[in-house]
């Protein structure tokens, strides 16, 4: 654990070494969270006050800003750094450090969430704080509920990640892949708009995909909804599980796949 | 300490036809052809050598590296290291061996060097005592101190390439695989670099498996040699017999008094007088050196003589060249 630790905190300070990026890259997206309130404000301003796909206003604010909170854990930046790594070459080095390849990922990726993690939990609390009489409070037992809930749905998306990333071995189009991990995850995940709203055809083939248990799902169990996939609590952790061991094997055959047939940048 | 038996390893590439037409034709019919990179390779490295990889370009010698460090599979062929599989060696097996590609850094590039060095320690599991004597001579052999708080980024290549020679010795790695460590630095720096290695190959007995293109580099630090062509063995070594293989000439130089015309005594040798200076250049074929030598104390006043050695430069372009196989 020493191992992950320290490169967790390599990654931390890398992040917090150039204050401007940092800052930048913080900061940055909560542009994107006003544009969604003042898109919603208009929607709901339209419905003069009426339900949005069962959605009320004040459980729809609670969501675009719950749902901001957790997509932006990973900026665009954080989230490709093993596909550039593996483009340009330099996944060499991690190839010879005597740590195994999934732990210093996940390691460096913690290092990259755990520091935007803290500041978009500020802007939770901050938007509870101020706007909280216009919002749907979370319940202590719904909280209780939905932190494991949360961890699970992190590493699913880490591992979602890292399986994308390594399928960079075997072309060299890095962005086209990234672009469309990124257009999956904001769409199916209930990033962009809430599973809820989605037509029901659609809402069943989202449930048979990972994504809305890296999102749409926790944040469900936070507001207590009803969860898209009907199950309970024990059932949710079950399948986010089962999403995340799916993801560890296709990670050993990518893995093992590119070392056998592996060419790395530059000889 | 490295023996490969038959080692062989094929990539399977993409053939794309020429030009638009083909581009498009690609998209629909992708045409797959084997390339054979490293092909029935076997050779053998004694612990506490420095062995020299030579090649030209595309001969095979970082697929050689990647597979003798884990990180590759062959296709077929059998190689070990320390007596084991390097593929299945893990954690342990990388803790016992370094790492350097010249093009690409191991330095973690955004935290000062010293971070990184700090971060080894713990990757290594290095105790306190071990890690202060390495790290003190690292950072006095190659004048480390001014880079230390650097972040890698922020460094040239030569101080990159420095601080990343430095942090692979943090470890005392017992073998060393260095791939093209010298590419694009100057004078200064890669004399730096060579002067280090030969001399962490003597006293600490680390094993140095090189790759350079840099033919000064494969003179001042290794002791063998094996030559790759189109990924196939022409010659395993040392590397002065590589040298007297193919050199054709060697060259004496002399000041002082001729006193009796020396063609007589070597006719099949070139002369060139340069005011007190004579270079003979003898065919090696014709003459020992022995005899040269003779025949230059029995013409001359010696007052100074040289004798030139043969040169790396000239061997490697007369092999490429393919004036012989070995």
């Amino acid at each position: 654990m020493r191992t992950f630790w320290k490169l967790t905190a390599i990654s931390m300070q890398s992040h917090l070494y150039y204050r401007t990026s940092f800052f930048i890259n913080l900061l940055s997206p909560v542009a994107l969270l006003g544009g969604q309130y003042l898109l919603w404000a208009a929607l709901y301003a339209q419905q003069e006050g009426g339900a949005i796909g069962g959605m009320e206003r004040a459980e729809m604010f609670t969501y675009i800003l719950l749902a901001f909170a957790m997509s932006n854990l990973l900026n665009w930046a954080g989230e490709n750094t093993l596909a550039r790594e593996i483009k340009t070459g330099l996944v060499v080095a991690r190839c010879v450090r005597p740590a195994f390849f999934l732990t210093q990922y996940m390691a460096q990726m913690l290092g990259t969430l755990l520091t935007q993690g803290a500041v978009n939990l500020l802007l939770v609390f901050a938007g509870f704080a101020c706007f909280g009489k216009y919002m749907t409070v979370p319940s202590v037992s719904a909280l209780i509920a939905f932190v494991p809930c949360l961890l699970l749905a992190v590493a699913l998306r880490l591992l979602m990640i890292d399986v994308f990333s390594l399928l960079c071995f075997f072309t060299t189009g890095y962005l086209g892949i990234a672009w469309t991990r990124a257009a999956l995850f904001d769409f199916f995940s209930g990033a962009m708009i809430p599973v809820a709203l989605f037509p029901g055809w659609l809402k069943t083939a989202a449930c048979c995909t990972p994504f809305p248990y890296m999102l749409q799902v926790p944040v469900a169990v936070l507001l207590g909804q009803e969860t898209m996939a009907g199950f309970g609590m024990p059932g949710i952790y079950g399948l986010q599980i089962v999403w995340i061991l799916v993801f560890l094997a296709l990670h050993v055959i990518l893995y093992g796949l590119a070392r056998r047939n592996l060419t790395i940048a530059g000889g | 300490m490295i023996e490969a038996r038959e080692l062989r390893k094929v990539y399977k590439v993409n053939h794309k036809q020429p030009g638009l037409k083909g581009a498009f034709a690609n998209l629909f019919h992708a045409e797959w052809e084997q390339k054979v990179a490293v092909d029935g390779l076997s050779f053998q490295m004694e612990q506490g050598r420095a062995l020299a990889c030579i090649g030209e370009n595309g001969a095979g010698k970082s697929t050689l590296i990647k597979m003798m460090i884990g990180i590759l599979t062959p296709t077929a062929g059998e190689i070990r290291v320390f007596g084991t599989d390097p593929r299945r060696g893990g954690r342990g097996y990388l803790r016992r061996i370094g790492v350097v590609f010249g093009q690409k850094t191991n330095l973690w590039t955004d935290i000062p060097v010293i971070e990184s060095y700090q971060a080894v320690k713990t990757l290594y599991r290095l105790d306190e005592g071990m890690f202060r004597k390495n790290y003190d001579r690292v950072v006095e052999l190659l004048a480390l101190q001014p880079l230390l708080s650097v972040p890698a980024r922020k460094l040239s290549l030569g101080q990159r390439m420095r601080a990343d020679i430095g942090m692979v010795f943090l470890h005392s790695p017992e073998l060393l695989f260095l791939d093209e460590p010298t590419i694009g630095l100057d004078i200064n720096v890669k004399h730096t670099i060579r002067t280090f290695l030969r001399q962490m190959n003597e006293e600490t007995g680390t094993g140095i498996f090189l790759t350079s293109h840099d033919l000064d580099d494969i003179d001042e630090i290794c002791d063998d040699a094996i030559v790759l062509s189109g990924g196939r063995l022409i010659y395993d070594g040392t590397l002065d017999q590589l040298k007297h293989r193919f050199v054709q000439d060697k060259m004496i130089q002399v000041t002082g008094k001729q006193e009796r015309d020396i063609r007589s005594l070597l006719p099949l040798a070139r002369i060139i007088m340069e005011g007190r200076v004579v270079k003979i250049v003898y065919p090696v074929r014709e003459y020992s050196s022995a005899e040269v030598l003779a025949a230059v104390s029995g013409c001359f006043a010696i007052e100074d003589i040289t004798i030139e050695e043969p040169d790396i430069d000239e061997v490697v372009s007369r092999i490429f060249a393919g004036e012989g196989m070995l």
